[in-house]
């Protein structure tokens, strides 16, 4: 019996340590380029940064190292983008707020976004309480509960009816929320209609058209809302209500 | 210039000399002469022409010839003068020009006209035949006098020549058979000398470049190296080049310095200095034999009379020396390549400050004030003084604190002219403004350099300077932030990080579904479950009451049979519990529970007429007054019996009526 036990210990001990063992290349990547950050080589981390980022993680430190190095290396552009996505994996990141911040002083024609008001800070506390695999798991957990009230009134209506009868409305509707954040928390993370800009000087045009009259000019790292689209143009729009059509080439979508 | 006023007074003495005797011949006799130096001159030659009035008085306007064929150099130099010789006055007027011819040929400069006492007098013109050059040695050895004038075509491009010298006469003689390019490699050559062919980056190394010669001859660099690889510095020369003695394989030279030069390597490696190359105009004598004499002034005056006063012996000592002929010869010469091997400096010990600085240096920092108020600026002065490449001095790193503002320094340098080594200071100015009042500390000044005569890094240190620093009237700057990360990024995380992909979400997964699906299908279940039990239970209740009316007639049969057999108790009770019975299955009542109340309530409920239901009241209230009474007959219990069948069976009609109405 011990003889097996510990053969039961020994192999989930090897298989965590292959997980580690797994993981390992990115941390390697990781630690080469914070390594040639320190060294001041900041394209060359950058580069490093910017292929993991690209192979699909999306740790928020992983993005402001990335974000640092961009700004560091003079690419303001890129440094917003990755301090942006960082902001979408955590809104409350304060380094990735702060460097966002003074990456936005370099922007030329950076314009202030609004602050978010008392609702939609909460909002965003509540989207954010939880992952959107958070909420999807909780759905299922309150979707089981719920399922089991409602089967025990079935089956045992005699039992404490009016207890279960209110549990079970209350997790019938924590249910339905969960659901729902699960599903609204989901399309937040997948559809983005953010972009920055990556161009240095582009031109905002009045349609959908090469020969069209320029509107105006964004600089490189300005954030953008992306209302409509074609695909070559895109619609933007800015905080500040300015409308206008531009190359989707120029835009690099969060 | 002053060689030519000596020859002009020279001249002028042999002329006034003659002019003593002509004019102890010819008293106050009025003259007009045209003189040159020479009838006979070289294509590049420079000569004399002099105009000169004798005892004229009241000169009033002169004017030269046309020098169509020459070239004037210079003039005209006036002269006046008196001589008294045996008791006679002469006064004289002289013209001197100095004219060069531009053509070879025969060429007569035409007369002088000048107005002397109101009439115009003219000279005598003078034949001058020009031959190509070098080939006047004749004429020189007439004119021994004649002034040195600079030839060498290169003299307006500022480079260095190394004059013809007169000392060298006796190796500058060609005897007869001797080969004049032996004679000239063996007697002039250039070298480069350097200091040392292996050192390190950065250190001084002196290059010069001479010419050895023991010829007399005019020198001039047409080449001078680019020195590539290295930073240059010339050393300036004596101008004239002074020579110096040297000897070299038991033979004295005179030695010229053409280019000195201190060179500090800027790469590690072998470099090579580049050749110079200098033209030389080597100026051989020839000894001719024929040792003929001519009397200079028998071309100017050609006046036979006079012939046998210059054939006087004294003369010949004065004005002629033995028959030789001089020929300038062309000679280019270079140096060979100077190879030099330049070490790397070493990098394991090398400071941080270490900033290309390479010999033997003192630093000193000074602030020009200790207090200051934040609308003002401090000065930061830091100088490097010593020996090495002071011309390449990088500013020294300055730890300037965040609560100053740097500008770029200002560089200023003093160097001492033609050191050698280079010594010399380099002064860094840094202008400070202080942006935060208080008490600021600069951090000492550090400077390093490397010491190339013990191959070692030395470090020099200025101490801290601590400024105080008050409260200026600009408030404007303290609202800006300048606290520490205010506008820096935040440092980097080095943390592990759980490198999962997020980019899958659960909500999209199958198994979302299938969780979500599974108790909704066990809620299926449970409620089928549920559906069958009452199902079960509603089945019962229901055949009651559709077969309530045939119960009710078996119960009413029974109550018949009793009936013929006259068992009028047994009867009355059959045919209570069959219309109980009935209303029992058909109004869902339990048994236990029926009472006449609910049942008029119920029947209400299912809109049976009044009139029915006092009927069925009537027929419970005779069976029960029948069951405690004695005294029956039959046509009565006849009588009940047939109410009892009619009750029943117009309940069963309105009872479906009133459901089909539901």
């Amino acid at each position: 019996m011990k003889k097996i036990v510990t053969a039961i210990l020994l192999c989930i001990l090897m298989s965590s340590t292959r997980l580690l063992a797994a993981a390992a290349p990115q941390q390697q990547d990781f630690e080469k380029a914070n390594a040639l950050f320190r060294q001041k080589q900041y394209t060359e981390a950058a580069g490093i940064y910017q292929r993991l980022v690209d192979e699909g993680f999306d740790q928020p430190e992983l993005l402001i190292n990335t974000g640092n190095a961009w700004y560091k290396a003079n690419r303001t552009g890129l440094a917003v983008y990755c301090y942006e996505k960082a902001l979408l994996a955590d809104p409350f990141s304060k380094a990735a707020l702060h460097n966002l911040s003074i990456a936005n002083q370099r922007v030329e024609g950076y314009v202030n976004e609004l602050p978010q008001l008392f609702f939609q800070q909460w909002w965003t506390a509540i989207k954010y309480m939880h992952t959107p695999d958070g909420w999807a798991t909780g759905a299922i957990i309150f979707c089981w509960l719920t399922v089991a009230g409602v089967i025990l009134l079935l089956l045992r209506p005699m039992l404490l009816p009016t207890v279960v009868k209110s549990a079970t409305g209350v997790l019938g509707i924590l249910f339905a929320f969960y659901l729902f954040m699960g599903i609204t928390t989901y399309v937040n993370a997948t559809t983005h209609d953010n972009g920055i800009i990556m161009g240095s000087v582009v031109k905002v045009k009045s349609a959908p058209d090469q020969d069209s009259k320029d509107l105006f000019e964004l600089h490189e790292g300005v954030k953008v809302q992306i209302i409509d689209g074609t695909s070559e143009f895109c619609k933007i729009e800015l905080p500040d209500g300015k409308t206008g059509w531009m190359a989707c080439g120029d835009i690099k979508k969060l | 210039m002053k060689v030519i006023t000596v020859s002009i007074k020279r001249s002028l003495l042999s002329l006034l000399f003659l002019v003593g005797i002509v004019s102890s011949l010819r008293a106050q006799e009025f003259k007009f002469t045209t003189t040159v130096s020479s009838n006979k001159v070289a294509l590049d030659e420079p000569f004399q022409i002099q105009f000169m009035l004798e005892n004229g008085t009241n000169v009033t306007q002169f004017t030269p010839p046309n020098f169509n064929d020459f070239e004037l150099l210079q003039g005209p130099n006036q002269m006046q003068g008196t001589s008294i010789v045996n008791g006679r006055r002469s006064d004289y007027i002289a013209l001197i020009y100095l004219i060069r011819a531009k053509r070879v040929g025969n060429f007569t400069i035409p007369a002088a006209a000048a107005r002397v006492n109101g009439d115009v007098v003219k000279s005598n013109p003078v034949t001058i035949e020009v031959m190509k050059g070098n080939s006047n040695a004749a004429t020189q050895q007439q004119q021994p006098q004649r002034q040195q004038v600079p030839t060498n075509p290169f003299a307006g491009m500022g480079q260095r020549s190394a004059p013809s010298h007169q000392a060298e006469e006796m190796e500058g003689v060609i005897k007869n058979g001797e080969d004049i390019n032996a004679k000239l490699k063996k007697n002039i050559f250039v070298k480069v000398d350097v200091d040392k062919t292996s050192l390190y980056e950065g250190e001084q190394l002196t290059a010069t470049y001479k010419l050895y010669t023991r010829l007399p001859t005019n020198a001039s660099v047409t080449k001078v190296p680019a020195f590539k690889g290295f930073s240059a510095k010339d050393i300036e020369l004596p101008n004239p080049p002074q020579a110096s003695e040297e000897m070299v394989n038991g033979i004295p030279y005179r030695v010229f310095v053409i280019r000195k030069t201190m060179l500090f390597p800027m790469q590690s490696g072998t470099l090579e200095l580049d050749p110079v190359e200098v033209d030389n105009h080597v100026r051989l004598v020839k000894l001719v034999k024929n040792g003929k004499r001519r009397d200079p002034f028998a071309d100017i005056f050609n006046d036979p009379a006079f012939k046998d006063a210059f054939n006087d012996p004294f003369f010949d000592d004065v004005f002629n020396r033995p028959e030789v002929e001089y020929q300038d010869v062309p000679y280019k010469i270079q140096t060979a390549p100077v190879k030099v091997t330049v070490k790397p400096l070493p990098l394991d010990s090398r400071p941080a400050s270490y900033n290309g600085a390479v010999g033997k240096f003192n630093m000193t920092a000074t602030v020009d004030k200790n207090s200051l108020s934040t609308d003002d600026a401090l000065t930061l002065k830091v100088t490097i003084s010593g020996q090495g490449n002071v011309n390449l001095l990088n500013p020294p790193k300055v730890d300037i604190p965040a609560s100053f503002d740097k500008y770029d320094p200002k560089v200023s340098d003093n160097i001492e002219k033609n050191s050698n080594p280079l010594s010399g200071s380099r002064t860094f100015e840094y202008v400070l403004m202080p942006v935060e009042a208080g008490e600021q500390t600069i951090p000492p000044v550090e400077f390093s350099y490397f010491d190339a005569a013990s191959k070692t890094y030395k470090t020099v240190s200025s101490r801290p300077f601590t400024i105080h620093v008050t409260a200026g009237k600009q408030t404007k700057r303290d609202k800006e932030d300048f606290s520490l990360n205010k506008n820096a990024i935040t440092n980097n995380s080095n943390s592990v990080l759980n490198w999962v992909k997020h980019n899958t979400f659960f909500i999209t997964s199958a198994w979302f579904y299938l969780l979500l699906a599974l108790p909704l299908l066990l809620l299926i279940g449970a409620w089928l479950y549920r559906r069958r039990l009452d199902y079960q239970q509603n089945n019962a209740a229901f055949l009651k009451h559709r077969y309530a009316n045939k119960v009710a007639l078996k119960r009413l049969e029974l109550a018949a049979r009793y009936l013929k057999e006259g068992k009028d108790k047994a009867f009355y009770e059959e045919t209570s519990r069959a219309v109980w019975g009935y209303l029992s299955n058909k109004l869902h009542v339990p048994f236990a529970d029926l009472s006449k109340q609910l049942i008029q309530d119920k029947l209400a409920q299912q809109q049976v007429s009044e009139q029915y239901t006092s009927d069925l009241f009537d027929l419970l209230d005779n069976c029960e007054m029948a069951l405690y009474t004695p005294n029956h007959n039959n046509t009565k219990m006849q009588g009940t019996y047939q109410q009892a069948v009619q009750v029943i069976s117009k309940l069963e009609d309105e009872l479906t009526k009133a459901k089909s109405a539901v």
